[in-house]
């Protein structure tokens, strides 16, 4: 069989590659473009060029605390939902039970519904005269209800379980590598079975657990919504304080400016995972 | 600067679907002219179709006004610039410091004022200087707390540093409710916003560790009929529709230092297609007669000077005698100057201090 | 009780897994001599890959011993059982390179530095490995792979090796020298090896002892020669080679009654039967045209001629019996689809075999 003219393949890719243009890279020169204008002392936008809104972001330290804030709540979320997604993805992907569909379309069944539900669902749970509170006041362990809602702690708890789908599909789909004759192997060479963990299967399963922390690590430093409902205005992310920009205080420079930077960060955290990925490739 | 809280989502999507119809039949009608007009999606949209709407098609039965719902301010304005070049919009609803924004961009057109008489009775502050549009109604911040929780009614501001409501209180104040209610504080303290709002900070930070939530999720409205607060700060007209669509389970108080309000403004925008038209449109809602309906209606405060509401009803809107009397007058240009300022500060000095 | 005679012992091994009616191995029994090297041959789905993963630990018995030198190694977890295995997939650690997969087993245990790079030196030796120590796995070749599963399982030094169809992945020319490596291996180093196939001319050529299984039981164990030419049962003779089956009755001294032939003499080492029974001939035992001499003669007229090479095999039809002919190129002549032929048997050639009880 012949290889498709390079053109063909060209044409293949362009309804691809223009979607990706239409719906990203536009929005994203757009993006861009707006950060750079100039403006005035009582908020008018104006034509022209300047680097303002970036001076403007980096030269204070509310939006590096912020910066700080966020990267922070992102690597607590996958550091907490990675863990708690692995033994679930290693018993879907290693259950002969005739329920494993079920239990695979249960673990993921969250994301059926949408995150505002979900995160309405913690709000229940977490809140004031919520389920935790009654208990704890119903059992006598708390005279007066404590405040889980509203608060870093509730966005954490939210986050983890509402991306946690994301990072047992994630790790499913690495656990391919994992071969049970592989394990047996090992172990019929002597391996004990925490040198079976250690020497096996933690290192052929770690980049898929690295990509799945990469995932929640991404989807929790630009999710909104969660920290907006959970986080009662005291969670300050760079998400949330793009949205205030844009919707509340209308400052869309430094509204773009953010963006930009939260891309940056992305792209910074994205490609030192590719390094340190390859440098563990190389190791084992 | 998304004002006017009139918004939820199922109100949204009414307004939506509304705006959706009306525009499918406006396409069927072109023997008329169409009047666009933007503005708040939500309860609003619904009471500004009958009380004006409605009333200006009737007196006009060639025109056909069509309504473009924004989810909010920062929507609104967007619509604006999008459309710099070629505007659809005629008539666009906003709250006051979008109406400075949207004039020093040149995004609005000044009033012509022998075309349109009712303007002779708004009073100086609806007319501020550096803005082309023209106030419509005022809104007050008011203190809201659940019925059922609260024994006793609170009647000072200061009952946000209550200690015994202490978790209990939601201060929704990232947003115009902060940016009015600091000017107002520091008046209490004594001091004059122009010059330093300080006292105002400090007065919010005494509330500060007894707040809950800063953030009103949904709305501040639907926290207290679920009691998950019992106190908290509101906008008058939008709780108390929904204190008597609700009744026994919150309620709005204007407190005795007085309130400050929020103003929805009409404007005329640039190069807008239907200009006179346009104009007859905001005259007609700034007359007597509509200004009062949406009062009632509303429990927004109306504008022109010629209306005289029922006494109860005044008292709904503005509060009782003595708090009416030391409602704040701001001067909008120079709030509007300072609003991300003002909401920057709150959120770092107050919120995550 | 470590006698040589049974290095490997196997007593009424059994498995059946949930929701099958028929057990995978059933009361399988059987011993290995030290130093051998035991074929599990059958079909697939005979339990032979059960029997296999039995002895390595992988599969629990329903019940049965297995012992190797004298100890019981039911219930011994894997880690403890100092078997070597070669999986049909490899299983190698696609993480680690060549070198570190053969010194895996020796790591684990704790032997390091020049040691164990002494013995995974060796073994590279051994098979051939050398200059890929530090060859990343995936980028092997099927029989490089073979060669380091290979030397992975021997390096342990191992009690016993188990291969589970380990050539079943690589072609065909690569299995015959693949095969007679191993076999060669095996001898060289005196390991007791158990080896599991489909392939019946491997499992001949390979082995020491053959077990022939179906359905998971224990048909026949012997050697290569034995099953071959002695085959218990009609199910070993098929399996085993190719073979021309008779059913006969006895036919009181010395001869039978051969449906749709008609009667045969028979050899004085079969002896009567009641009912009927089973003759076997080997297709290369059978001969065309001129009779040797005290040999079973009858005509028959040839259907089909195949040539593979080395020889024929002819299809003829005797009476009513297709009868099948291996014979060694040239043909006679006048020998061709449609022409009458003789066909010849020395009645020392036949065999009785015992119908298959399922």
């Amino acid at each position: 069989m012949q290889a498709p003219p390079r053109w063909l393949r060209g044409l293949l890719l362009a309804p691809g590659l223009l979607a990706l243009a239409v719906t990203f890279l536009l929005p994203l020169v757009w993006l861009g473009r707006i950060s750079v204008l100039p403006r005035s002392g009582d908020g008018v936008t104006l034509p022209g060029f300047t680097l303002q809104a970036y001076q403007h972001v980096l030269g204070d330290s509310f939006y590096w605390w912020v910066l700080w804030k966020t990267v922070w709540l992102g690597l607590l979320t996958a550091c907490l939902a990675v863990p708690m997604a692995f033994p679930i993805a290693l018993f879907l992907a290693r259950s002969t039970t005739r329920w494993r569909g079920v239990l695979a379309a249960l673990a993921i069944a969250p994301l059926l519904t949408s995150t505002v539900i979900r995160t309405y669902g913690w709000m229940v749970i977490l809140g004031r005269h919520g389920m935790i509170n009654d208990m704890l006041l119903w059992s006598g362990m708390l005279a007066m209800p404590v405040r889980l809602d509203n608060g870093t702690l509730a966005t954490v708890i939210a986050l983890t379980e509402i991306l946690m789908p994301y990072a047992i599909i994630s790790i499913l789909s690495n656990l391919g590598r994992l071969d049970t004759e592989i394990e047996q192997a090992a172990a019929l060479l002597g391996a004990t079975p925490v040198q079976v963990f250690r020497r096996v299967i933690l290192p052929l399963v770690l980049p898929g657990l690295m990509t799945a922390a990469l995932l929640v690590f991404v989807l929790a430093v630009s999710s909104l919504v969660t920290p907006q409902l959970m986080g009662g205005g005291r969670v300050f992310v760079l998400a949330t304080e793009i949205f205030n920009e844009t919707t509340l205080t209308l400052n869309w420079q430094v509204a773009g400016a953010l963006s930009i930077l939260l891309l940056l960060l992305f792209g910074g955290v994205i490609s030192v995972y590719q390094r340190i990925l390859q440098r563990m490739e190389e190791r084992f | 600067m998304n004002a006017p809280r009139l918004l939820n989502r199922r109100g949204f999507l009414l307004g939506a679907t509304a705006a959706g119809s009306t525009l499918a039949t406006g396409a069927r009608a072109d023997a008329t002219t169409v009047l666009t007009v933007a503005g708040f999606a939500g309860p609003f949209q619904s009471i500004f179709r009958t009380v004006v709407m409605d009333t200006f098609e009737r007196k006009r039965p060639d025109v056909r006004v069509v309504y473009r719902p924004a989810m909010n301010s920062a929507q609104m304005l967007a619509m604006l610039r999008l459309e710099r070049q070629a505007p659809q919009i005629d008539v666009a609803i906003t709250d006051i410091s979008i109406s400075f924004l949207a004039t020093a961009e040149n995004l609005l057109a000044p009033l012509a004022e022998q075309a349109m008489p009712s303007l002779a009775a708004i009073p100086p502050w609806g007319r501020p200087e550096g803005m082309y549009g023209v106030a419509f109604s005022t809104d007050n911040l008011t203190l809201l707390y659940d019925t059922r929780a609260l024994k006793s009614p609170p009647g000072s501001w200061l009952d946000l540093a209550r200690p015994d409501l202490a978790d209990q209180i939601c201060l929704p104040v990232e947003d115009t409710r902060g940016v009015v209610l600091l000017p107002l504080l520091t008046r209490m303290q004594g001091g004059d916003y122009r010059r330093s709002i300080e006292p105002g900070l400090a007065v919010m930070r005494r509330f500060a560790p007894l707040v809950a939530t800063w953030n009103a999720q949904p709305d501040i409205y639907t926290l207290l009929l679920a009691g998950t607060v019992a106190l908290g700060v509101g906008w008058n007209g939008r709780a108390r529709m929904i204190a008597q669509a609700n009744p026994g389970m919150l309620s709005a108080v204007i407190p005795r230092e007085g309130s400050v309000a929020q103003i929805n403004t009409l404007n005329l925008t640039a190069r807008a297609p239907q200009g006179e038209l346009a104009q007859a449109f905001i005259d007609h809602a700034l007359s007597v007669d509509v200004q009062a309906a949406f009062a009632e209606r509303a429990y927004y405060g109306p504008v022109n000077n010629h209306v005289v509401l029922p006494e109860a009803l005044k008292s709904a809107i503005s509060g009782p005698p003595e708090a009416a009397a030391r409602a704040m007058q701001l001067d909008w240009r120079f709030v509007s100057a300072h609003y991300s300022e003002w909401v920057r500060r709150i959120q770092r000095e107050v919120i995550s201090g | 009780m470590v006698d040589a005679a049974s290095y490997l012992t196997v007593q009424n091994l059994r498995k059946a897994y949930p929701g099958s009616t028929t057990p995978a191995v059933a009361d399988a029994t059987l011993t290995l001599e030290r130093g051998r090297m035991l074929t599990l041959l059958g079909p697939s789905g005979c339990g032979k890959t059960t029997l296999l993963r039995m002895l390595a630990g992988l599969t629990t018995p329903d019940s049965g011993q297995v012992l190797v030198g004298g100890r019981s190694m039911i219930g011994v977890p894997l880690h403890k059982r100092n078997m070597g295995m070669v999986f049909q997939s490899y299983a190698l650690f696609p993480h680690l390179d060549v070198a570190r997969n053969i010194a895996f087993g020796l790591e684990v245990r704790g032997i390091k530095d020049a040691a164990c790079r002494k013995r995974v030196s060796d073994m590279m030796d051994l098979m051939h490995l050398g200059g890929l120590e530090h060859r990343r796995v995936a980028d092997l070749s099927g029989g490089q792979r073979q060669r380091v599963a290979l030397a992975r399982a021997l390096a342990i030094e191992p009690d016993i090796l188990l291969l589970d169809e380990p050539l079943a992945n690589l072609d065909v020319k690569l299995r015959g020298i693949m095969r007679d490596e191993i076999r060669s291996l095996q001898r060289r180093l005196g390991i007791t090896s158990v080896f599991v196939t489909h392939d019946q001319e491997e499992a001949l050529s390979i082995a020491d002892v053959v077990a022939v299984m179906s359905d998971g039981h224990v048909r026949q164990i012997g050697t290569p020669v034995e099953i071959y030419d002695r085959p218990a049962s009609r199910f070993v003779a098929s399996f085993v080679g190719r073979s021309n089956f008779l059913f006969a009755r006895y036919g009181g001294s010395g001869s039978t009654e051969v449906e749709g032939l008609g009667p045969v003499p028979l050899p004085a080492d079969i002896p009567p039967w009641e009912g009927p029974g089973i003759l076997l001939v080997r297709p290369h035992h059978v001969q065309l045209g001129a009779p040797q001499a005290d040999a079973y003669t009858c005509s028959a007229i040839v259907e089909d001629i195949v040539y593979t090479g080395d020889r024929y095999i002819v299809a003829a039809r005797a009476g009513q019996l297709r009868l099948c002919v291996e014979q060694g190129a040239p043909l006679p002549a006048g020998v061709s689809i449609g022409q009458d032929v003789q066909l010849s048997w020395l009645p020392r050639d036949m065999r009785l075999v015992a119908e298959d009880t399922v």
